[in-house]
């Protein structure tokens, strides 16, 4: 119970303990609970869900890490919506995003899926735009860098 | 009664109450189905099923680096021992979108084919195996000319009423071309190749279309004049992701000369206009009936929801079109029968994924209730339907319970 709440201050904080080898961890059905808790954001995030075989998502993670690194407010977590491969965290690096990275761990897939997002159908890149002000969107497909910042109400300029 | 009997009825009776009260209990009012446990990978449960003229029940899994084939004279209740496809290993597409197929030739033999994915993502060489007469199966064959290391993925398998074997398969040759040249591509090709010796053999292969989605399966029909029709996730400008639909006539021809190929024209067939830039994986299904009609089913996502939808497919938007299922159908398949449709998909409701059909029998004018036919909290393949005259069934490929045979 006490490392589960060190957990949580953990990812309230942005820095949740990354244990395995290129810094993606498995998902389980109560982290992914708690990864789309729009009432645990204090700051614009982004969980963008993605997979190896998807070339859209890569183009969208490395946009989404630029602007991360544009605009110090704003934080991606990643989760491959996939059972969890070492590859997932050299294509990350390579694409350089995702301060907090996830992929499927060893529940069904279903099961994530819906605690994720219960009204996405599988189609990638997936997203939910987290405000911080305790409002929460989700969108399918690659959306332009003007609409993310517009989806986290960011106040920078549009692109 | 043994003290093992009285233990094991308690134990029955436990598991029956606690079932009840976690809602997990079979679906009343259906027969037990018929289960065959494979040695497939739960995370890659993706079947080929056909149903032969004589009955027989052909499913094909990968188990490790080998497909293997099982059969059934009785529509399940009974299946042969598992009949490895190649000799030896190689790596194997298996997932509910691009899974292996299986068909009987004109001439009795079996035919199996699969993508094989290449050590560079997305691509793949789609592959053919053989078994004449019902006889070991051959070595396989790569289909296509084309040994780039690129996408040939997400083949489709048909035998037509005159012989033809036809696979359609999604082809990124174009796109990579384009790239090369600095131009932009939407999308990737669909391309073709065809058979006139039962599948020993194919003709080089010919481009259908350009700018198809990427990873939605191939749907394949035969139309009332014999020819082939070919339904698939296209990305219409700008990024329309509906669907298209071909006509395929003539086959022999272009088997031929398959350079002189010029497709009737490509027909958009719906008109959702889901605009996204995505992978959808989700392909649609469809099946004729003897008037000519084009039934169908798809998902996509129309004026803000995602949906399973059935509609006829004619020159125009769809006529009839209807969703199917409730807000997370998914993965339908549609077959004919007279002027009977019958549709299954699975649904998932956050703890288990359900089995249904629905059928209708005005010809898609109108459909009966959903009928669930079985659940599962694993992780499951998509159904697959398989007809031979009146007698149709569908395959059903789960962790939990194995293969299911469901008669419809």
């Amino acid at each position: 119970m006490k490392t589960f709440g060190v957990w949580v201050a953990l990812l309230l904080c942005g820095i949740a303990p990354l244990a395995n080898a290129g810094g993606v961890e498995k998902l389980d059905r109560a982290t992914a609970s708690l990864l789309v808790d729009e009432d645990r954001y204090s700051q614009p995030t982004v969980v963008a869900l993605w997979s190896l075989d998807c070339s859209h998502c890569k183009r969208y993670l490395k946009a989404l890490g630029e602007l991360s690194r544009g605009n110090d407010q704003v934080q991606i977590i990643t989760v491959a919506v996939e059972p969890w491969h070492e590859e997932h965290g050299a294509v990350l690096d390579e694409l350089n995003t995702g301060a907090q990275r996830y992929a499927y761990g060893d529940e069904v897939p279903a099961v994530l899926g819906y605690a994720l997002d219960p009204a996405w159908h599988g189609e990638l890149p997936r997203a939910l735009f987290f405000d911080g002000q305790g409002n929460k969107e989700a969108r399918s497909g690659r959306l332009s860098m003007g609409a993310v910042k517009q989806l986290l109400a960011v106040e920078v300029p549009v692109d | 009664m043994s003290r093992f009997v009285c233990k094991g009825i308690r134990l029955w009776l436990m598991c029956m109450g606690l079932a009840g009260l976690l809602g997990c209990s079979a679906p009343a009012q259906q027969p037990s189905p018929n289960v065959l446990i494979t040695g497939a990978d739960p995370a890659q449960l993706g079947t080929g099923v056909a149903l032969s003229e004589d009955g027989h029940l052909h499913i094909v899994v990968k188990e490790g680096g080998h497909l293997v084939l099982y059969t059934s004279s009785d529509l399940g209740a009974h299946w042969s021992p598992p009949q490895r496809i190649n000799a030896h290993p190689e790596a194997i597409s298996a997932d509910g979108e691009n899974r292996p197929k299986v068909a009987l030739a004109r001439d009795g033999s079996l035919l199996v084919s699969w993508t094989q994915p290449l050590d560079k993502r997305f691509t793949g060489y789609i592959r053919l195996a053989r078994a004449p007469h019902g006889q070991a199966f051959d070595a396989p064959i790569t289909v296509h000319r084309d040994r780039s290391e690129i996408t040939h993925r997400f083949e489709s398998l048909l035998v037509t009423e005159g012989g033809e074997v036809l696979l359609v398969w999604v082809d990124k040759r174009d796109m990579e071309s384009a790239h090369a040249a600095g131009l932009d591509y939407r999308g990737a090709g669909i391309y073709a190749a065809v058979s006139t010796d039962h599948g020993q053999s194919f003709a080089p292969e010919f481009k259908l279309a350009d700018h198809s989605c990427e990873c939605c399966r191939i749907a394949l029909a035969e139309g009332v004049d014999g020819a082939p029709l070919a339904l698939w996730r296209h990305v219409f400008e700008p990024n329309e992701r509906d669907h298209a639909l071909m006509h395929l006539a003539d086959l022999p021809h272009f088997a031929a000369k398959s350079d002189q190929f010029r497709a009737d024209a490509l027909q958009r067939a719906t008109f959702d206009r889901w605009a996204i830039d995505a992978c959808p994986h989700h392909g649609p299904g469809l099946a004729v009936t003897d008037d000519g009609t084009l039934h169908s089913v798809w998902f996509n996502v129309r004026e803000g929801e995602g949906r399973v939808f059935y509609g006829r497919l004619g020159a125009d938007a769809p006529s009839g079109q209807r969703t199917v299922g409730g807000s997370l159908a998914a993965h339908a398949d549609v077959a004919v029968r007279g002027q009977s449709i019958t549709v299954v998909w699975n649904e998932f409701d956050g703890e288990q994924t359900h089995l249904y059909t629905q059928s209708s029998s005005d010809n898609g004018d109108t459909f009966a209730p959903p009928r669930r036919l079985s659940s599962t909290r694993g992780r499951v393949d998509q159904p697959r339907l398989a007809q031979s005259g009146d007698t149709l069934v569908v395959v059903w490929h789960t962790e939990t319970n194995g293969v299911e045979v469901h008669r419809l």
